[in-house]
Formats: C-alpha cells, sequence, structure tokens
C-alpha cells in the first residue's frame, strides 16, 4: 500500500472523503477534462472550486445530499443507494444503477 | 518469425489481435450485463502493434452497441512496439507510435479517458526520468480532448522501477504529473 498512501497524499482530491469520486464521474460519462469536471461539479454542488476537496465542507454537504461519507451514518442512503443519488445529482447515467432500478418494478 | 517466415509470422499476429478484439466485446458485453459502471483496458500494446490494433477494434465496437459505458483505454509504454510493423489505424501506422498519437486513436475509437504510459529507465535517475514523463505528458494531454491520465505503477511515469518505491520518489513523480504535466487523473 505504500505507493497508493504516497499518490493518495501527494495529489489525490480524496474520493468519497470529498469530491473526489464526483469529479471522476464526470470524467468518466462526459469525457470532462479535470478542470471543467471540478467547475462542473462545483457548480452542481453550489460551492468554490477549491472546497471539492476542503474535508469539512464536504463532509456536511454529502451528508445534507445523501450521496455517502467515509464513515457511515445510519439510516443514511449508502452503496447502490447513494450512488442513485449521485446520478441524480450529477445528471448522469450509471449503469449499475440503472439496472439496480429496473429490478425494482 | 525466427524461422524467417515474416509474412506467416504477420498473418499469425493479424489473426491473433482479430481472436483478441473477440475476446474484449465478448468480455465487456457479458460485464455490461451485469452493470458494469466503466472498463479499462489496460497495458494496451504490450504485446505490439497487433494488441494495440486489436484493443482500438474493440473499443470501437463496444462504443457503437454500448454508448453509455465508459471506457479507459491504457498504453503500455511511450513507443509502440512494432512486432507486425504494418497495421495501421485510421490511416496511421501504429509500430512507432508515440503517446500523442496514441492518445488521438484512442480518441479516434470512442475511449472516454485515455491512460498515459512512460517506462522507467532503470539506468536513469528519478529526475531524469520524470522530466521525460512531463514531457511526454504535457504534449499528450494537449493533443486530445479526451481527459488523460498517468499510469503510475512500480516502472512507469517516473515512479522507480522496485516493489515499495520510496515515498519521497513517489511523492515528488504524482505531484509534478498532476501540477506541470496537467494530468488529468492518475
Amino acid at each position: 500500500m505504500g505507493m497508493q498512501i504516497a499518490h493518495i497524499m501527494a495529489s489525490g482530491m480524496g474520493g468519497i472523503r470529498t469530491a473526489g469520486d464526483l469529479v471522476a464521474w464526470m470524467q468518466m460519462t462526459r469525457k470532462m477534462k479535470i478542470q471543467d469536471a471540478k467547475t462542473y461539479v462545483a457548480g452542481k454542488l453550489g460551492i468554490e472550486m477549491i472546497d471539492l476537496t476542503n474535508e469539512e465542507i464536504m463532509r456536511d454537504i454529502r451528508e445534507d445530499l445523501k450521496i455517502a461519507t467515509v464513515t457511515s451514518i445510519a439510516g443514511s442512503p449508502k452503496g447502490i443507494r447513494a450512488k442513485k443519488k449521485i446520478a441524480e445529482l450529477l445528471d448522469i447515467n450509471i449503469r449499475s444503477v440503472d439496472l439496480f432500478k429496473t429490478q425494482f418494478d | 518469425m525466427p524461422l524467417g517466415k515474416i509474412e506467416e509470422a504477420k498473418k499469425s499476429q493479424e489473426q491473433a489481435a482479430d481472436y483478441l478484439t473477440d475476446d474484449l466485446v465478448f468480455v465487456g458485453k457479458k460485464l455490461a450485463k451485469v452493470g458494469l459502471e466503466g472498463l479499462n483496458f489496460d497495458t494496451c500494446g504490450s504485446a505490439g502493434d497487433a494488441d494495440f490494433l486489436a484493443a482500438l477494434r474493440a473499443v470501437e465496437k463496444l462504443k457503437k452497441d454500448l454508448p453509455d459505458l465508459p471506457i479507459l483505454m491504457g498504453g503500455s509504454g511511450e513507443f509502440i512496439i512494432g512486432m507486425h510493423g504494418d497495421l495501421n489505424y485510421n490511416n496511421q501506422r501504429l509500430a512507432g507510435m508515440y503517446t500523442c498519437d496514441q492518445a488521438k486513436a484512442a480518441e479516434t475509437a470512442g475511449a472516454d479517458i485515455f491512460g498515459m504510459a512512460v517506462n522507467t529507465v532503470t539506468t536513469e535517475s528519478v529526475p531524469w526520468n520524470l522530466a521525460r514523463a512531463v514531457t511526454y505528458l504535457k504534449a499528450t494531454t494537449a493533443a486530445v480532448n479526451i481527459p488523460v491520465h498517468a499510469n503510475v505503477g512500480m516502472g512507469v511515469c517516473g515512479v522507480p522501477m522496485m516493489e515499495q518505491p520510496p515515498i519521497d520518489s513517489v511523492t515528488r513523480v504524482s505531484k509534478t504529473l498532476v501540477q506541470i504535466g496537467k494530468a488529468d487523473g492518475l
């Protein structure tokens, strides 16, 4: 794990601890380059771009929007249920969520 | 090929590439049926130009049938080895293709992200290797409209070739690729 942790600490955005996963989704689903993806996500969250990696701010936002936090909150969505909310928030299709929805009807 | 049967060797590579494309598409479609969120074709071209061509064709076919499936296509080095030598994609010869053109080919095929690999030269220093990787990366990110990620495993893009690369080397490489190389991700 030595190398991975070094990369995470040096240049990682923080994943679901902050907004790293949301930015990654925009790269994957819309082919957005990093600046465009960050601008898009910051706009959807209504925050400044610099706050995307601020854990203090993102923890509260993720809790309010119910898009999962790094430590789960009792009764709050996590896993695929949180991912459904992420897809709605970012206005994207997440294929696992689409499959999940078809199995609910 | 060791027997000097060059034409036969080329034909066998072309056939192998066709089989590989079929396999990649087969697996991709099966996974897509169970909710696949994204597919990563890693280390494309490690067996040469025929290998890279097979991956490009697979990306093309999968994106045609499954346009909403995100695909990351990663290279295996700064230079595609010409094990065949006469294979083209979109009128570009694959053998000898550097990362800028690798990324353009991936973009043309429909890949959503290109993963750039530059092999670390083990006889040179970390700064030497990092400078080389950053040079390739800056040119590659500027060449295409899709995100470019730098592959940063052991012995790639400036990371030293060892099982446990030193933290001070890895963090310098990581930060430099993002801040100076303008990587869209690692």
